[in-house]
């Protein structure tokens, strides 16, 4: 192209910073452009107006829009991990040093051997893939899917970490406006005078909306002038957040939209920690919906040509960006506002070579040649519109030169965010589109051409109005302003939505979808408006078919014999525009996705090389690997030995602890546990078990009674949140005439188990003096509140989950570290060995000890072989429905152990249970295994689990299946207490 | 994305509450029948309108308290009560 790299599309005037030289590259060419331009308007500059190919078919593609609806002109933007994909080149802000590719093409832009895919259309027709992909259905996934994949599709992802950060805000106000074209303005303007706070949000960079776009004057000034000098005034207001560069995107309950702004998108590099997009959350008391609307085009063969645009959008660029889009251009419309580009371009020296208006009664303004009643059939030109034929009223034929042509098919107002809470737009015959419905987001109104009303004049009205009228409702008094003048013209459109003829037609360019493909769907029955769209992919995709699906629905509409409103709309929902993932994550990624709790030994843990794991948000050691050992087994099986041999020590602080006092603290425990606890004694711990109300078990733990009115219980790690959630429940909402007050001091204790024969010498070691705990004195299940290291208070109880004589001590959190430290050197003479979750996990097995497996939301007290446990002569939660018929069958699964037959074989978790002369299925099973391990101490794999009827089955041979796995083995129904079964060690 | 009256914070995101389903009438008592207690526990009432629900000021107060809320347009109201 002759006039490419010279700039010479570039008229004068427009907003644009012409001291500001900006360089950038499309797919590896150097190009030049404005401060001020996007990327799609510096590419018309430069004369480029191929930008894409189409998603199916690869044909050439153009920019369409000028705005956030772009089907076509779809790029890449920057660099490797910075690579983002899928980019609108119509609302990409241009800085110096832009890098932009166009995508789903190969080898090139001009030349795409995929393009062949457009002379095959007849067989890519609507719904192909479920016609041609079908069968057989082996070769899907190897040939097919990986063919449409390369074939088909936008652009790719860099494959890497997104480099980027992102950031999450929240807002309130009094007054949400969405958009600041005239209607946004005159409505933030009229809220700001009035003190309200006021937030108004745009998507674009520049305040103004198509005010920067017209020559349409306000008062005395430009529109744009006006607009400048209103968001001036705004910007200055503290009692107003004026917001560029921020989509609002969803609607949502009571008020609340999404919106993202995009902080650094306009900027080469961002700066060190900036976000690079918000995603803001805004409360608001009302809003207003001024987000315009978006011009349609009208269908006919050969309509997706590089160079032919809407007709708004061709005079945008040439007012806005001083662009003329080619040298000669001409209109199609069937409304008056399609003459508003030819007049406009023609002001600015650009050759109008005909305007087409479908209507008999075409108005001329003397800015060319008008062919009322007239159509355009086709166009010419392979990687750019050269001519197009037109179809006068008397049916005569004719080529028509021009490289670009603006299409206006009508505008339909920007309705979306009225209909995210379910809302449905309601048609407006006078402007042949569909305006807000009466029923949307509570709050929310509407003013300006998003409800239909066009002109200028009743945009800054109407947004006054709206603005006085919403803050009416909240009891804030604002006085309505005059309003400047502007042209008030009315609207006058004649519905015209597809030329009839033998070429394709495209409805919507960024799917392929034709009218012939929408008369398919008819044809074969997907003639509902959400069955349409799923089988041609019309108004799919990242436009969402702004530009596309009204015109799909009156194809459908015409087809099916019906009104447009009887066809009706498909859902609108969140979010408007596309919206990166990384700003609806945030912050919350890699290491901090999540918060992490550490332990108080976790430092002192780390220093002895100890593996961690994620416990819930705990990190918790798994076991500390010492020289000389090579795999994860050796570590654990010498953490059990040494501690079943002398003495271990693990941190359990994660178990969560709650704090219960009250004169009523002991009832309502006895209420919470089905065991009871009214009795037990102070100076004493009590396992205790809680249902939940159906009957089945919720979670376990002890609780040591402190003093009369204290008791401090311990629950699971995994339940720690949801058992203090339940009994805040039970106290707040069961028995609010208890007096009982409770709290969690998880995080308050740092807690250590010290286990084995040696446990009590390295205790008697830093207990202080003054208390005795031998075992006359402090016997198993005793707890009391003592002095440790000369005078530091700490709890201790006398409590086992390996099976060993056992305590646990606790002291105030920070103390945590410290005592870790004084415990290994107090156990040091003893060979005091640290062990982690893995050997607990392994000594509890041993022990028989039910935990996360067993508890698993379907197991009761019975299963547990705990059915004594639930007492009859007391209510407590659960107890009643625990009785149930079902929960109660003699042969209901008991808990038992199992022991392989041959000692090598492995038991593994999960495997199901059948009786050796039975078949294996679902029928015949007899229960599974819960928990398995390795047992150094009896040199053999064991596990636990449940067994129909299995108090009984002690000695039996059964099989042990677990198909997933791939292992059956023989197993022996044992005791699930596999070490000490009478507790004597823990009592010693 | 609800925003939720805490009766002792006030309007609060929905982000620091709990949901806890509909809200119940008062347990029974432990002589009731099974069929009375499991249609108690496990039968709410779905209705289109206002129901009643607990929510749980879980990342606040930690207050226990129910609501009315509209099932289709998510309106709440406070119930008539004391909003216990």
């Amino acid at each position: 192209m002759s006039d490419a790299m010279t700039g010479l599309n570039r008229l004068d005037g427009g907003l644009i910073d012409r001291s500001a030289e900006l360089n950038f590259r499309f797919d590896g060419k150097s190009l030049e452009g404005y401060g001020g331009d996007t990327l799609a308007s510096a590419l018309l500059a430069n004369g480029v107006r191929l930008m894409g190919r189409s998603f199916k078919y690869h044909r050439p593609r153009g920019v369409l829009s000028a705005g956030a609806e772009e089907p076509n002109a779809i790029v890449a933007l920057r660099e490797g991990a910075f690579t983002e994909p899928n980019t609108r080149a119509t609302t990409a802000e241009l800085f110096d040093g832009l890098v932009a590719r166009s995508q789903n093409r190969w080898p090139s832009l001009a030349f795409d051997a995929m393009a062949v895919n457009d002379i095959m259309s007849d067989f890519l027709t609507a719904g192909f893939y479920y016609k041609t992909f079908m069968w057989p259905a082996k070769f899907w996934e190897k040939i097919y899917e990986p063919i449409i994949r390369h074939a088909a599709g936008l652009g790719a992802l860099s494959g890497m970490s997104d480099p980027d950060c992102y950031d999450k805000g929240f807002l309130h106000c009094d007054l949400l406006i969405i958009g600041a074209g005239p209607a946004g303005l005159a409505a933030a303007l009229t809220a700001g005078r009035s003190g309200a706070r006021v937030i108004i949000a745009d998507e674009d960079f520049l305040p103004g909306g198509r005010l920067n776009a017209e020559t349409i004057a306000v008062g005395d000034a430009a529109g744009a002038e006006w607009a400048a000098q209103v968001a001036a005034e705004l910007a200055s207001m503290p009692n107003v957040r004026l917001m560029t560069r921020t989509t609002v995107i969803g609607a949502f309950d009571h008020g609340i939209y999404g919106a993202v702004e995009r902080v650094t998108d306009h900027l080469a590099t961002a700066p060190d920690g900036t976000a690079r997009q918000v995603l803001w959350r805004i409360y608001s008391k009302r809003s207003i919906l001024c987000a315009g609307s978006i011009e349609r085009p009208i269908a006919f063969a050969n309509n997706d040509r590089p160079g032919i645009m809407q007709a708004g959008a061709l005079r945008a660029y040439a007012n806005r960006w001083a662009v003329a889009a080619a040298s000669e251009v001409a209109v199609f419309t069937n409304n008056d506002d399609g003459h508003r580009t030819a007049s406009d371009l023609a002001a600015k020296g650009v050759k109008v070579t005909a305007i087409i208006d479908t209507r008999a009664d075409a108005p001329d303004h003397g800015d060319a040649e008008v062919l009322a009643g007239a159509c355009v059939t086709d166009s010419r030109g392979r990687l750019g519109l050269s001519k197009i034929k037109v179809r006068s009223a008397d049916g005569s034929q004719r080529w028509i030169k021009c490289g670009a042509l603006g299409v206006s098919g009508g505008w339909n107002p920007n309705v979306h965010l009225t209909c995210h809470q379910r809302g449905r737009p309601v048609w407006n015959e006078a402007i042949a589109a569909f305006v807000p419905g009466a029923v949307g987001p509570v709050g929310l109104s509407s003013a300006g051409a998003a409800s239909g009303m066009f002109s200028t004049a009743a945009a800054l009205t109407g947004g006054a109005v709206a603005a006085v009228n919403a803050l009416g409702e909240i009891g804030i008094k604002a006085k309505a302003m005059a309003m400047p003048e502007a042209e008030d013209a009315p609207v006058s459109i004649t519905a015209f939505w597809h030329v009839t003829g033998k070429g394709r037609a495209w409805l919507d360019q960024q799917n392929d979808v034709t009218v012939k493909d929408v008369k398919l769907a008819h044809q074969e029955n997907f003639q509902s408006v959400e069955h349409l769209k799923r089988y041609t992919t019309l108004g799919m995709a990242t436009d969402q078919g702004k530009t596309s699906n009204i015109a799909g629905l009156a194809v459908m509409a015409e087809i099916a014999g019906k009104t447009i409103p009887e066809v009706g709309t498909t859902i609108y929902r969140p979010p408007y525009t596309p919206t990166a993932i990384g700003a609806f994550g945030g912050r919350s990624r890699d290491e901090t996705f999540r918060p992490v709790r550490l332990t108080p030994s976790h430092k002192w843990a780390s220093e002895q090389g100890a593996v961690f794991v994620e416990v819930g948000m705990w990190m918790r050691a798994q076991w500390f690997p010492q020289a000389g050992e090579t795999e994860w087994r050796q570590s654990v099986d010498r953490e059990v030995l040494a501690t079943r041999r002398s003495v271990g020590v693990c941190d359990v602080t994660t178990l969560g602890k709650i704090d219960v006092q009250g004169a009523d603290a002991a009832t309502f425990l006895n209420r919470i546990y089905c065991n009871g606890f009214a009795k037990l004694p102070v100076g004493k711990t009590r396992y205790g078990l809680m249902l939940r109300e159906d009957g089945i078990v919720m979670d376990d733990g002890t609780t040591a009674r402190l003093g009369e009115t204290q008791f401090v219980m311990t629950t699971t790690t995994a339940n720690a949140v949801g058992v203090f959630r339940h009994m805040e429940f039970a106290r707040q909402c069961l028995w609010p005439d208890l007096d009982v007050q409770i709290i969690s001091t998880t995080e308050a204790w740092a807690q250590f188990a010290v286990a084995g024969p040696n446990s009590r010498k390295v205790l008697e070691k830093i207990v202080d003096p003054a208390f005795d705990i031998s075992n006359d004195a402090f016997p198993f299940m005793a707890c009391g509140e003592i002095t440790v290291c000369g005078g530091l208070r700490a709890r201790l109880f006398r409590i086992s989950f390996s099976g060993e004589l056992a305590y646990e001590i606790a002291v105030p959190t920070r103390y945590g570290d410290a005592l870790i430290r004084r415990l290994m050197e107090a156990g040091e003479e003893f060979d005091i060995t640290p062990y982690g979750m893995e050997a607990l996990g392994v000594m509890r097995i041993e022990k028989g000890h039910a935990a996360g497996n067993e508890l698993n939301g379907t197991t009761t007290a019975l299963n547990l072989g705990l059915g004594r446990m639930v007492s009859k002569t007391k209510d407590s939660i659960g107890s009643i429905l625990s009785e149930r018929e079902g929960l109660t069958r003699d042969d209901a699964l008991i808990q038992v152990g199992f022991k392989p037959v041959d000692p090598n074989d492995p038991v593994v978790a999960g495997s199901h249970l059948m009786n050796i002369d039975d078949p294996a299925n679902a029928a015949h099973d007899q229960g599974y295994i819960t928990s398995a391990a390795y047992s150094p101490c009896l040199e053999s794999s064991i596990g636990i689990g449940f067994l129909e009827n299995g108090a009984t089955r002690k000695g039996e041979i059964i099989r042990a299946m677990n198909p997933v796995e791939g292992s059956e083995i023989m197993v022996e129904v044992v005791s699930a207490h596999f070490v000490d079964p009478e507790g004597e060690r823990l009592r010693a | 994305m609800l925003s939720l009256p805490c009766p002792f914070c006030g309007q609060r995101d929905e982000t620091e509450f709990l949901n806890a389903g509909p809200a119940k009438p008062a347990r029974p008592n432990a002589d009731v029948t099974d069929s009375k207690w499991v249609e108690w526990l496990t039968v709410p009432v779905n209705t289109i309108g206002y129901v009643e629900e607990k929510w749980w000021h879980a990342k606040g107060c930690g207050k226990w308290f129910t609501i009315k809320r509209h099932t289709v347009t998510h309106e709440i109201k406070m119930p008539d009560e004391d909003g216990r």
